[in-house]
């Protein structure tokens, strides 16, 4: 039985589905169990039930790892009631971890790829998404050396952000924060278990990054160089 | 299409037998005056079953084949040999199309499909994986990706 260290960093639209999904995979597996560790400074309220899996209200880190120890006893659950930034990062991530990335902002996505680069093992999936479309973007790093590009390398967006992390942001800048379709967030979700059974499960790793768009009805994933 | 043939069965006949298939049963016209290797490759064309078609230029055991997709039958009325027009795969985030687009620029191929592919005004270019330049002239082969932003959101 191998046991795989996981963080998912971010319990909102994204990390709530995709937890649930993830844990009951690992828990009813054969050969695979995990330590989880959930990570997220945020708290579930009113708003946030049409697009978040919560029983009640709280900090999101904490109520989610009493939803899942209940669920699935097989796995083993810790939480961090903390937004990352670059001097907790440390509490976070540790060397051969699995990173499931769901944030909500290019300043965090930076700051954790950045802190991968210097790790010798470590496989980061990180999702993202607009209205109606998104993206997932796997970084992998084996005995130092890079297999798949870090999640700066093809985006600008991320290694320059123009955003602020959630500790920056006063409360009206994230009262304000821009509507997401439920099954936008579900899209990324999925996309990251997909990401997650072929590099961890399947290890293959050539398709790195993968787009798609609800209104199109498409997907396209791909093959991305380490420069 | 669901008929197909391979090199070995086609070469077995005779050219009036292949001239007949090509007017009674498969509606290809324009190269029934052909030599008869010309009527063979012409079938092997729309009608090709697998690897047979290019198999007898093969030295030694086939261990892979890789095959890109470039020629769309754009004419198909025209004379054998000018119905295909070269196309480029050109993506941008789930979008994807083949275009007609070999000897535009990166740039030209932006302006054009801006609309199409949501191709965003900054969005840099990528030929075959690597990053090129908006003066790049596009070529046969050529695998054109725009990159799109990643998603900002998820919480």
């Amino acid at each position: 039985m191998t046991k795989l260290p996981i963080t998912i960093i971010g319990l909102g639209g994204v990390g709530s589905i995709l937890a649930e999904r993830l844990c009951r995979f690992l828990n009813y597996s054969s050969d695979l169990t995990a330590d989880i560790l959930l990570v997220d400074g945020d708290t579930y309220e009113q708003k946030n039930y049409e697009r978040q899996e919560f029983t009640r209200m709280g900090n999101k880190a904490d109520i989610k790892t009493t939803e899942l120890q209940m669920k699935f006893s097989e796995l083993r659950f810790e939480s961090y009631d903390a937004f990352i930034n670059e001097t907790n990062i440390i509490e976070a991530i540790r060397e051969g971890d699995i990173v499931f990335l769901c944030v909500d902002n290019h300043k965090t996505r930076m700051i954790i790829s950045n802190y991968c680069k210097n790790l010798q093992n470590v496989t980061l999936i990180s999702g993202g998404n607009e209205f109606t479309d998104g993206n997932v973007q796997i970084y992998v790093r084996k005995e130092g050396k890079d297999l798949t590009p870090d999640l700066c390398a093809y985006h600008p967006e991320i290694a320059n952000p123009d955003d602020k992390l959630p500790e920056e942001m006063s409360c009206e800048e994230l009262s304000n924060s821009d509507p997401q379709l439920y099954f936008t967030n579900l899209g990324v979700a999925t996309l990251m278990c997909w990401s997650f059974y072929n590099v961890v499960v399947k290890e293959q790793y050539e398709r790195s990054e993968v787009y798609f768009d609800i209104l199109s009805m498409t997907t396209d994933a791909k093959i991305r160089i380490v420069k | 299409m669901g008929q197909t043939f391979n090199r070995a069965e086609l070469e077995e006949k005779t050219k009036e037998q292949l001239v007949r298939m090509c007017v009674d049963e498969l509606g290809i016209v324009g190269i029934t005056k052909k030599p008869k290797e010309d009527i063979v490759n012409g079938i092997l064309a729309l009608y090709g079953a697998d690897t047979s078609a290019i198999a007898k230029d093969v030295k030694g055991p086939v261990t892979g084949i890789e095959f890109t997709g470039q020629s769309t039958l754009t004419k198909p009325g025209a004379p054998f040999g000018q119905r295909a027009t070269t196309t480029i795969h050109v993506s941008c985030g789930a979008s994807s199309g083949n275009f007609p687009v070999e000897g535009k620029t990166v740039k030209e191929v932006g302006d054009f499909l801006r609309e199409v592919l949501n191709v965003d005004r900054l969005s840099t270019g990528l030929v075959n994986g690597k990053e090129v330049g908006a003066d790049y002239i596009l070529q046969n082969g050529d695998n054109l990706e725009f990159l799109k932003p990643a998603g900002k959101k998820g919480c």
